[in-house]
């Protein structure tokens, strides 16, 4: 779905390489997570999957479509939706259902067309209810699922996001990730979801790890976050039932160091300790 | 010492769009304590700092700094401003001297300090901040986001509030950047022994990490004012009220009820891998 070949990037000829030598394959219908520190170049290898940047260097391959098809650029866009950090900075209309139009009517589709799936994309976020409300008069969580809408109704088969839930509260956070998984689960929507937040990366079915512009770390949640130590010195956490399983191995209780979520440290825990079970 | 009494505040009075963001909150922070704020969106969180530092006037009620009525009448609110540094959400936003050194020295300078306090101000904020020397001349604009946010917090600093309030200080950083940020908070915290230090949070975990005592905000109202311990002892009330509680907290919340003797209160990975390797060694006579 989205391939780069020995991709790199400099934002000058000359100047320092972003990404440098980055070759990577993301299957159709996977979701993958990219953590990376602040300036580890993850939000440039996000912008390269829809052509908002171009490689200095190599090729990067959306849908099979090379990006530095200027031809072919809409195309890319069409596919490859983009979902941003602000949701104030991608909102232009005033009702959030004109919001979600906005995509489809520029792409000339048919208004009956638009309609239905204005309606089918705000019934994929669960915001069908607030079609006709102003979008300033949304909570972030809410503003951030219409931004998806809006995406939507080009009918993506990509959906990049990057850190789409930094400015949420937890409610809002969850509202997000739990539409996301959705729309990758039930509409096969590949996923690309650019974060700082351990608990969101395992939920992934891949996770990536960038640093100073080269892919360091690439497999599930678990054995990405199983390795502790090295996510640490990459100036990244773990979750912490993970370093809980870290530090209990540390002090000589066996427990599985790729332990992910609270129910398998639950089980793992009371298998060691004793205790009644989980149901 | 902040103490506001029964404050409430309307936004948007006597309009259709009339809505109350608090409702007769009352609270006393102590001096030289460390407060998380901690509430969902729309909670009142944002609304009550910014009474705090006088930008917004209460509807109802009063608020003392240092027994001083910030809400009076007159009030001399150049002083409250001077005495209450706040640091907004993505304060690096805000910067917009040529040089961090200019920066930092802006509030100083406008309060009429001479040259030599100023350049010593500008510095010692700095240092605690974690800039280096070699930082000073750059623009502010070629720093790091993390290294633009410590300028900020340092440019309030250097103005020497008696309270320091930080608006979400680590939103949008990422693992480093934000455990770099606590740990100037908590150094802070150390080393001032009477200043106030609040900052909000959406954060659980950053709360359990740094704060001694948390305000929870729910709905215009003080859901809770109490130590961090002991709010962690509420995990679902504050589930109830969408927050997230650490996994942590969760995790030995259910052991507890399976019934393995584990302590309660157990908010932070080293305290909880230590209880229960303690459990594991102590063999069954102590479990």
């Amino acid at each position: 779905m989205i391939k780069t070949e020995n991709l790199v990037f400099t934002y000058e000829d000359g100047a320092d390489e972003v990404l440098s030598n980055i070759n990577l394959n993301i299957e159709k219908g996977s979701f993958t997570a990219v953590l990376g520190h602040n300036g580890s170049g993850k939000s440039t290898l996000a912008k390269m999957f829809n052509a908002i940047l171009l490689p200095s260097g190599g090729k990067a391959y959306v849908n099979g479509i090379d990006t530095s098809d200027e031809k072919r650029v809409f195309d890319i866009r069409r596919s490859a939706g983009m979902v941003f950090q602000n949701p104030d900075n991608q909102m232009v209309a005033a009702v959030v259902e004109d919001e979600v139009a906005f995509a489809p009517e520029n792409l000339g589709v048919e208004p009956k067309e638009i309609r239905a799936r204005v309606d089918e994309c705000l019934s994929a976020v669960g915001m069908t209810k607030y079609a006709q409300s102003a979008p300033s008069k949304l909570s972030g969580g809410q503003k951030q699922r219409v931004a998806i809408a809006s995406v939507l109704a080009m009918n993506p088969e990509i959906l990049i996001l990057d850190e789409p839930t930094a400015m949420l509260d937890p409610m809002g956070r969850k509202e997000v990730m739990r539409t996301v998984k959705r729309l990758n689960r039930e509409q096969g929507i590949t996923v690309v979801l650019i974060t700082h937040y351990m608990d969101e990366a395992a939920e992934a079915d891949r996770v990536i790890v960038i640093d100073d512009g080269k892919i360091v770390t690439d497999g599930t949640p678990r054995e990405v976050f199983s390795e502790v130590e090295k996510m640490k010195s990459l100036g990244l956490d773990v979750p912490q039932v993970t370093l809980l399983a870290h530090e209990l191995r540390a002090l000589g209780v066996s427990i599985p160091c790729d332990t992910l979520t609270v129910d398998e440290a639950f089980d793992a825990l009371v298998s060691v300790l004793g205790g009644e079970a989980r149901d | 010492m902040i103490k506001t009494e029964n404050v409430s505040y309307v936004y948007q009075p006597s309009t259709p769009f009339e809505s109350a963001a608090l409702k007769g909150a009352s609270l006393e922070i102590e001096d030289g304590s460390l407060t998380a704020v901690i509430g969902h969106t729309g909670s009142g969180k944002s609304t009550l700092i910014q009474l705090m530092c006088a930008l917004l006037k209460p509807t109802e009620g009063r608020i003392f700094i240092d027994g001083e009525d910030i809400t009076a009448k007159g009030a001399d609110l150049r002083a409250v401003h001077r005495k209450v540094g706040l640091v907004f959400q993505y304060p690096e936003h805000q910067l917009f001297e040529d040089t961090v050194y200019k920066d930092i020295a802006f509030g100083p300078k406008n309060m009429g300090l001479d040259e030599k306090d100023i350049d010593e101000r500008v510095r010692e904020s700095a240092r605690v901040v974690g800039l280096k020397e070699k930082h000073l001349d750059r623009s502010p604009f070629d720093l790091s986001g993390g290294q633009k946010r410590r300028a900020a917090i340092a440019g309030v600093l250097a103005m020497n509030p008696k309270v320091l309030i930080l608006d979400e200080p680590t939103a949008g950083l990422d693992p480093k950047g934000r455990d770099d940020i606590l740990g100037i908070i908590k150094t802070l915290h150390k080393t001032r022994s009477d200043m106030i230090i609040i900052f909000v949070s959406h954060s659980m975990e950053d709360v359990a990490k740094t704060a001694e005592n948390v305000i929870v905000m729910n709905d215009g109202g003080v859901e809770m004012h109490c130590s961090v311990a002991e709010a962690f002892t509420h995990a679902e009330r504050l589930q109830e009220i969408g927050l997230n509680v650490p996994q942590i907290t969760l995790l030995t919340d259910r052991l507890r009820s399976a019934g393995i003797k584990l302590p309660e209160h157990i908010y932070t990975v080293d305290y909880a891998a230590k209880a229960i390797a303690g459990l594991v060694k102590g063999g069954d006579g102590d479990v």
